[in-house]
Order: C-alpha cells, then sequence, then structure tokens
C-alpha cells in the first residue's frame, strides 16, 4: 500500500467513523428485560445503568473506552490528517499517534460486555438480555477508528507536503 | 535511461525509474458511503414505522414509564409510550403514544384504552405478563372514524358479548366470592359465565349472566339460581363434609341454576332472578309464609331451616324486626309439595339447645343451629301468617315451684348466676334461680332446693362454692379437681352441714356463701391470735393445722396496736385447740445449718401450726409464738428456764446431754428486771428426767478443740450449730435429787467448772 493509498484510507474511514457516531450512540445496542420492566439501553444509557446499579469503575472504563475515546480519537485522526504534510508539530503527532495505536484495542470493550452479557443473560422470564442494531453501527464506528488509526502509520508524519504530489 | 540499457559494459544494473501509472484511490470512499447508507437507512425505517401519536387521558398511570412502556393490542407491540405528562389541572394523566404504522387504525373513535396490571386474588389472576414486561397500556375494539384523543379506563372492559348468548340479571342482597368470568352451572354443566357485577340504585348487587345459546330453554321462570361457595364444610352429625364443586368454582365460585320439575315458560333475556343461597334455599320455592317471633336468638335468614318431622323442608328467607308489635317477623318459604302443611292452626317453634337439671334438649341443635320445627294442625284450611313459639315456656318460674327456696349471701358472687347448680355431697339438689343485690346493695343469690332433697338442707348447713376448676398444691402433690361437667362452664355450690344436726330449714333462710370447703368447715367462734409478724398469713388462704391435719382456716387478718392479729375459725371438733396455754406459731420455710424446715410451705404457703394446751380453761385469744419445734411440744415435754446475764446463745439452739440433743430453746426474753436474759426452753418428753433439781447447764458454744498428744479433735458439732449450744449435768448424788419440774429456773453459767464435766450418775428410766 502505497502511503497516499494508507492516507487515503485512513481518511475515508475517519469520515465513516464520524458518519457513524451518532447512530451509534442514538440507537439502543441492547435490550435488557428484567421482571416488571424492559429497558433499550443505548451506549450511554448502559453506562447509566452501570453506574446506577453500583458499578462505578466499570461504568468509568466503559464510559472511557466507549464514548470519550471513540471521540477524541476521531478528534486526534483528524487533527492528524489536519497537518499531514506540514512540518509543526511532529514530535506531539508522534506520541498522539502512538497513543492511539494503544487505546484502540480498548475501544471494544463496550461489545465484549454486550457480548458477554447476552450469552449469560439468558433466564427466561426472569431475565433477559437482547443485541440490537446500535451495537452494528457501534461496532462499525470502533472498527473505522481502529483501522484509521492502524493504517495511519508513523512515518508518514515525516512526510513532506510535496512527497504527496510526487 | 537509454544510455544505461545501451551500454552493456556498465557492470552495475542501476535499475531503471518508472513512472508508475497513478492508481485511483478513490475507492476508500466507499468507506463513508456505506457507512451514511446505513445509518440513513436505519434512520428511515424508524421514522417510516410510525403510525399517528395519539394521547390518552387517565385517571392515573401506575407503573407506566416514558420510552419504555408499550402499547398492546391483542399481545403486540402496537406502539410506544412517548411522554407521560398532566394536564394543566394536575387532574389527569396525559400519555401520548405514538403508534406504529401498522397500528393506526387503532387511532379511531372507539379504541378503549386501559392500563395493565397485575391483579392477584384467589378468584382472579390476570396480568401475569405485565409482571415480566412491565405494566403495559391495552387496547382493544377500534371502530369509528380516527380521533387522536382518548379517555382511558381504569379497568379492562366487559367481556364482550358473544352472538347468541342471551343475558340473565339476577339480584342478591351480597354476593360474595363471585367474579367476573365464574361459571353458570345447570345440573353441573358449565351453561355460561358471569359477564359483570354490579349495584343497582337500591343497593342491590345485580350479577350478569351471559347463557350459552345451547341452554336457552334451560332457563325458566320457575327457575331458581343459587351460589356456589368456592368450597363448603359442614359439620353434621355426621361428621365432616367437604363440598366442591369443580376445580373452577374452587377459585372464582359459582352459580347454579335449576328448575327443579316445575315446568315454567321460557325465561325471557333480562329477566330478573333472586340469587339464594343455597341449593336447599333454591328448592324451598313455596309462598312466603309469616311467622312472628318474640324472641328471635339463634335464627339466621337463609340457614335456619324449618323441620317436620324431624325432615328440614323448608327455610327462614328474610327476618324483619316489626317495631309496632315488637315483634320479629320471619319470612318462611316451604318445599312448594309441602306447602299444605301450612294450616291455619299449625304450629312454628324454635328449637334451640337447652340444658338444664332436669333435662338436656335440642342437642342436636349444637351442631346443626336453632331451627324452627313445623307441627302441623289439624284444619283444613291454609294460612300464611302464624304466630310462632320462641321458647319452651319459663324454666325457671317452673322450677321455683318445685322446691324450697333459700337466699345465700356473699360479698361477692362471681361466676355464679342462673342455673348453676347446688350440689350435696356430689349430687345435684338445686339450682340458682337468680341473681340479684339486696336492698344493702350486697349480692345474692336465691337458689331453690328441689322437694326431694329439701331435707339435706339444715339450719346448720354450710354453703360454700365450688371452683370450675380446683388446684391443690402440697408437698410432692399437684391436683387439678374439675368437678362435673356442668360446674365447669358455671362452677356451682356445694353444702353440706358437716354432721351437724338441725331443724330442717324454712323457706326464704338466709345462708352465708363461704368461699371454699375449708372456709365453710371453719365453723367455730372466731380464735384470735396475735403474732408479731404476719408475713405470709392471707384471709381464707393460710390454714390452721394440728399435726399436720388443716383444721381451721384464718378468716381476717388485720394489725391492732403494732402486732398482727388474726381471725381464725377452726373445724367442728377441735375444742382442745382453745385451751389456755395452746400454742400457735406461724411456720414457713426455714434453712440453716440445722436443717430445712417447712419447706412444704414453699408450695402450699405458710400455715399456722398449733398444739392445745393442758389446761382446762378455754381462751379464744392466743399470742402466737415465733417459732415452734413441734415435735418437741407434741411430746409433751418440760419446760425450764434458763437465766443468764448475758448470753449468745439463740432462738433453736439445742441442749445437749452427753452429745445428745434433749431439748432446745424455744423462747429468749429479757428477764422481768431487765438484767438479764431469760431463755425457755423445753425438754423432750423422753430425756425429761434427765434434769434434776441439781442440774447445772452451761453454754458449750464456741470451738471446743483439744490437742492430745497425737490427735488434734475439734467437736464437729459446734461447727454445725454456730447458734449456740447448751450442755447440762446432774451431779452424782446417791438418791438423786428430784425430777425438775416444769417452769423451773435455772442459772446458765457461761462455762462449765471442770468437776461438772466429770459428773456420771446413773439414771433410771422412769
Amino acid at each position: 500500500m502505497t502511503d497516499r493509498t494508507r492516507i487515503a484510507v485512513s481518511r475515508a474511514l475517519l469520515a465513516s467513523a464520524v458518519i457513524l457516531y451518532l447512530p451509534a450512540n442514538a440507537i439502543p445496542v441492547m435490550t435488557i428485560s428484567l421482571p416488571g420492566q424492559v429497558d433499550d439501553l443505548t451506549v450511554l444509557g448502559g453506562v447509566e445503568e452501570l453506574y446506577t446499579s453500583g458499578l462505578v469503575p466499570v461504568a468509568g472504563i466503559v464510559f472511557l473506552a466507549s464514548i470519550l475515546v471513540p471521540f477524541l480519537k476521531i478528534l486526534a485522526l483528524a487533527w492528524l490528517h489536519a497537518l499531514q504534510g506540514s512540518d509543526r508539530q511532529r514530535r506531539a503527532r508522534l506520541i498522539i499517534h502512538g497513543f492511539l495505536a494503544k487505546v484502540g484495542t480498548w475501544a471494544m470493550i463496550d461489545i465484549f460486555l454486550l457480548s458477554v452479557l447476552t450469552a449469560v443473560g439468558q433466564l427466561g422470564v426472569l431475565a433477559s438480555v437482547q443485541p440490537r442494531e446500535g451495537a452494528f453501527f457501534f461496532c462499525a464506528l470502533i472498527l473505522s477508528t481502529y483501522f484509521s488509526a492502524e493504517v495511519y502509520k508513523p512515518h508518514l508524519i515525516w512526510q513532506e507536503s510535496p512527497a504527496e504530489a510526487r | 535511461m537509454n544510455h544505461h540499457k545501451n551500454n552493456p559494459s556498465d557492470p552495475i544494473d542501476h535499475g531503471e525509474v518508472v513512472r508508475v501509472k497513478k492508481r485511483s484511490s478513490a475507492w476508500v470512499w466507499i468507506f463513508p458511503i456505506l457507512a451514511a447508507a446505513s445509518a440513513g437507512w436505519f434512520f428511515y425505517q424508524e421514522i417510516d414505522s410510525m403510525g399517528p401519536t395519539i394521547e390518552v387521558y387517565f385517571e392515573e398511570t401506575p407503573g407506566i414509564f416514558e420510552g419504555k412502556t408499550r402499547l398492546t393490542y391483542r399481545g403486540v407491540e402496537a406502539g410506544i409510550i412517548q411522554a407521560v405528562t398532566l394536564d394543566k389541572e394536575l387532574g389527569n394523566v396525559v400519555v401520548k403514544i405514538r403508534l406504529k404504522k401498522f397500528a393506526a387504525g387503532l387511532a379511531s373513535r372507539d379504541t378503549v384504552f386501559w392500563i395493565e396490571r397485575p391483579v392477584f386474588n384467589i378468584a382472579e389472576m390476570t396480568g401475569i405478563e405485565s409482571i415480566v414486561v412491565g405494566n403495559s397500556i391495552q387496547a382493544s375494539m377500534p371502530g369509528g372514524p380516527p380521533c387522536l384523543s382518548f379517555r382511558g379506563q381504569s379497568k379492562p372492559p366487559l367481556v364482550p358479548l358473544k352472538p347468541g348468548y342471551f343475558t340473565v340479571n339476577i339480584e342478591g342482597r351480597k354476593v360474595p366470592f363471585l367474579n367476573k368470568g365464574a361459571p353458570v352451572y345447570h345440573r353441573g354443566i358449565t351453561a355460561g359465565f358471569v359477564r359483570s357485577k354490579t349495584l343497582d340504585a337500591t343497593g342491590n348487587t345485580i350479577i350478569e349472566l351471559s347463557i350459552a345459546p345451547e341452554f336457552r330453554s334451560t332457563v325458566r321462570t320457575t327457575s331458581r339460581f343459587w351460589s356456589l361457595p368456592a368450597s363448603r364444610l359442614s359439620l353434621g352429625q355426621h361428621g365432616f363434609e367437604i363440598d366442591i364443586e369443580g376445580i373452577e368454582a374452587l377459585i372464582q365460585g359459582a352459580i347454579s341454576y335449576d328448575h327443579f320439575e316445575r315446568e315454567g315458560m321460557e325465561a325471557s333475556a333480562n329477566l330478573l332472578f333472586p340469587l339464594l343461597p343455597t341449593e336447599f334455599a333454591a328448592q324451598c320455592s313455596g309462598s312466603p309464609l309469616k311467622v312472628d317471633f318474640d324472641d328471635g336468638r339463634g335464627l339466621l335468614p337463609g340457614q335456619t331451616t324449618v323441620n317436620y318431622l324431624g325432615y328440614p323442608i323448608g327455610f327462614v328467607e328474610t327476618m324483619q324486626i316489626d317495631p309496632s308489635t315488637s315483634s320479629l317477623e320471619a319470612t318462611i318459604r316451604l318445599d312448594p309439595s309441602l306447602d299444605s302443611l301450612a294450616r291455619e292452626d299449625s304450629v312454628f317453634r324454635i328449637v334451640r339447645p337447652h340444658i338444664s337439671i332436669e333435662q338436656i334438649s335440642g342437642l342436636d341443635t349444637l351442631l346443626t343451629g336453632a331451627y324452627i320445627s313445623l307441627e302441623p294442625g289439624s284444619s283444613e284450611s291454609l294460612a300464611t301468617s302464624f304466630r310462632g313459639v320462641s321458647s319452651e315456656g319459663n324454666t325457671s318460674e317452673a322450677l321455683a315451684d318445685s322446691g324450697l327456696q333459700i337466699i345465700l349471701r356473699a360479698d361477692e358472687l362471681p361466676g355464679l348466676g342462673n342455673g348453676t347448680p347446688l350440689l350435696h355431697k356430689g349430687i345435684v339438689v338445686g339450682s340458682v334461680l337468680e341473681k340479684s343485690l339486696d336492698d344493702d346493695g350486697m349480692p345474692i343469690l336465691r337458689a331453690v332446693i328441689d322437694h326431694a332433697y329439701s331435707a339435706t338442707v339444715s339450719e346448720q348447713s354450710r354453703f360454700w362454692r365450688v371452683a370450675a376448676t380446683t388446684v391443690k398444691a402440697g408437698p410432692g402433690v399437684l391436683e387439678v379437681e374439675v368437678e362435673n361437667l356442668k360446674s365447669l362452664l358455671h362452677g356451682g355450690i356445694a353444702f353440706d352441714s358437716f354432721g351437724a344436726k338441725g331443724k330442717t330449714s324454712e323457706p326464704d333462710t338466709e345462708f352465708r356463701l363461704y368461699r371454699t370447703e375449708a372456709a365453710a368447715k371453719a365453723v367455730s367462734s372466731p380464735v384470735r391470735i396475735q403474732f408479731k409478724n404476719g408475713r405470709g398469713l392471707a384471709a381464707w388462704r393460710t390454714e390452721v393445722r394440728y399435726l399436720g391435719i388443716p383444721v381451721g382456716l384464718v378468716e381476717k387478718v388485720e394489725t391492732k396496736n403494732g402486732a398482727v392479729v388474726a381471725t381464725v375459725r377452726l373445724d367442728q371438733g377441735n375444742d382442745d385447740l382453745l385451751r389456755k396455754g395452746s400454742i400457735y406459731s406461724i411456720v414457713r420455710p426455714n434453712i440453716s445449718l440445722q436443717g430445712i424446715t417447712g419447706l412444704e410451705t414453699l408450695i402450699s404457703g405458710v400455715y399456722i401450726e398449733c398444739i392445745p394446751g393442758d389446761s382446762t380453761q378455754k381462751t379464744d385469744f392466743f399470742v402466737g409464738r415465733p417459732t415452734i419445734e413441734s415435735e418437741d411440744f407434741l411430746h409433751g415435754g418440760l419446760t425450764i428456764q434458763l437465766t443468764a446475764p448475758e448470753t449468745p446463745i439463740t432462738l433453736g439452739s439445742p441442749i445437749v446431754y452427753r452429745g445428745i440433743t434433749i431439748g432446745s430453746i424455744v423462747e429468749r426474753n429479757l428477764t422481768p428486771d431487765s438484767r438479764g436474759i431469760v431463755l425457755t426452753a423445753t425438754i423432750d418428753r423422753q430425756y425429761a428426767r434427765l434434769v434434776r433439781t441439781n442440774t447445772r447447764f452451761w453454754n458449750s458454744s464456741g470451738l471446743q478443740a483439744s490437742l492430745g498428744f497425737l490427735k488434734f479433735r475439734i467437736d464437729a458439732e459446734t461447727i454445725v450449730s454456730p447458734v449456740g449450744r447448751i450442755s447440762m449435768g446432774t451431779p452424782d448424788s446417791a438418791p438423786l435429787d428430784p425430777k425438775a419440774k416444769s417452769g423451773a429456773s435455772y442459772e446458765l453459767f457461761s462455762a462449765p467448772e471442770p468437776s461438772w464435766l466429770k459428773w456420771n450418775p446413773a439414771i433410771p428410766e422412769d
């Protein structure tokens, strides 16, 4: 893959991440049925549910990994692409890029939680957890940001602006 | 580049820079396009599936949440609650529901909305699914022009009428245990169901029944409807009987109907029938008969039966008080085939359980409740209005004539009343007629003794109460005594003259009613005994015992001049105890190193022990002694007095002779001149001979230890009698001095002279 392709793929994935961010957070990711109540939970609703049920640390992790981090990743990637070819802030860009690579794997924690919940939470009439359409959008969002950061290799930071034209 | 190619001698191939054709990377934009398309498609689907938004007004909406609660129609999710708000006046809850597109038809005028919630009671269990999915709003019966605003119902709508079913209304005073959907039986077959249960304007319960078309012909104008309780438990002479109509009826109750072969017209729809309490009541469809009673005790409308020859043929339908005649009017219905028994001179008599000393009657009514007995007359003409007989005649009046009347007086008369039996030696000989207050406000009982037994009452008779149960506790004995069954219910009165002969009593003689048999027996003139301390004495309870046998009872305990005076009455034949010099002493539990005495009083309470004196004079006042070594007195021992200026010897100290206890100190006082102490000692009768006129007494208390050459000896007896001990010795003189007389006085020495210990006279037995 040429550098140009990498940049193009990364940008395309970034764009799809931006598009997916809204449905991923607005459409319920799961339906929890407990005796006396049926709840559709979005990602943020899930965090709230975890928080109110007393699992504050878990809620914190899920909130960070599922909502804040994808948002920051989108911002960071946009920033990297905006400065592409420029010779400014190269050190900061490198650090940010390293951070993106590290944190990317954590973003799937919500999907992981959902799959565990769906598998475990099948207690017939007492309780059941069903995944909803939102989970696909969320999954796609996470994959888009992940690969967008993955395709963008650190050496591209040092690429001179004309090189793209060459 | 061509230069290099054309020069093969050049050993190094530097390659060739080829301008690669610029490949388009536009394909990468498929990712954002896919993302946008799928998101757009999803949102379009969501919006497309939405129907109109409707508003439903409810009184209250428990368990309804925005965004969570569903609208359900025929079990299908037809919409979702968008908002739950209150209207401006706070009088209603406004629920905004977004219908799904396929359910848009629900937005029509006739649709009924209600809140489905779990209902649990023994008769119905509905809305089970709401336990799982939460309360929901339900809709049904759409129809009519489109409409977006509805009024929600608080209850689910009635089961819709099915075609062909026809409606029968039945009316009852109260209809417990019947709910919507309860089955209606005709001869055991389910013919319909209860459609609704409402109150009409007059406050009667109206039950609407739906009867299936194929049972149309079974509902006749002569049909009678009765309710089947969920289950019936009847207790009769033949034991218990449980009657369960069916598992459905067990939960819901049911209604049954039949026309009992009395053919009538086929009933038209919406006819009103009365609801009868039982099948028996339904069968008794004869014309109503009015019977007036003075006393309707035990009659229960709907339950009390009318019996003829012991067999139920009718029942009491209603009862009404007629204030003008101050009587109770019972409406009775008989089995129509037996209506002919209601003749002009027929007698309706209430039969109730009746227990008296003469007879027990109507015992069957204990199980079945009172009933009305019909005794048909011989008249030809029928009647519908009767005068009932309420009771078996006034028994107490009859009784009063039948024997000797006496009056019993007491301070209080608990648990005694009319009919209380009078017992003489365990035989019921009479009964109490009435219980009243006399002119002075004292309770009196008028009692009657049967003529046959009137001779048993003499002027010497003593009456006492027999408690329903008596619990007697004594040493080693706990006795519960239950007099016969009747006295268990009422208590009783017993009397006896305890052997005293007397004239046969005149009518209306007054007698005193004693509390207990012991009190009644204690008939002597009062004897007063003064005690320093009356601890444990209780009037009517503390006994006087002689040789351990109760011979009297304390009647009164009072304080007088700083002392306790107990007034005691003794049983007959105990005049000896009134002799001057008789000794009375309170026996209380006493635990000391010398022994444990009076232990039985822990259970029976203290008692007064007495010992008759030997004087011939009699008195009725005694000074009680604080302690009594009764056995000593019983043996009629010698009483002597010992004087000393000062002594540690205390009451109860033993007097020993050669280590044998021969007597003890029973009294300890100051000498009349207050210069010394005088101890009164009793010497056991068998040892009285040991005490001679020259006998010496000394205090041998204290640790007596002698240190021998090889042994160390402590007189153990000094340890167990820390109260002190008196020893005595008599000098060896050839002819012994004469025996001491009762009341003799001796000096008590504080220590023996050594020579005294060597005295060893031979004192022969008498």
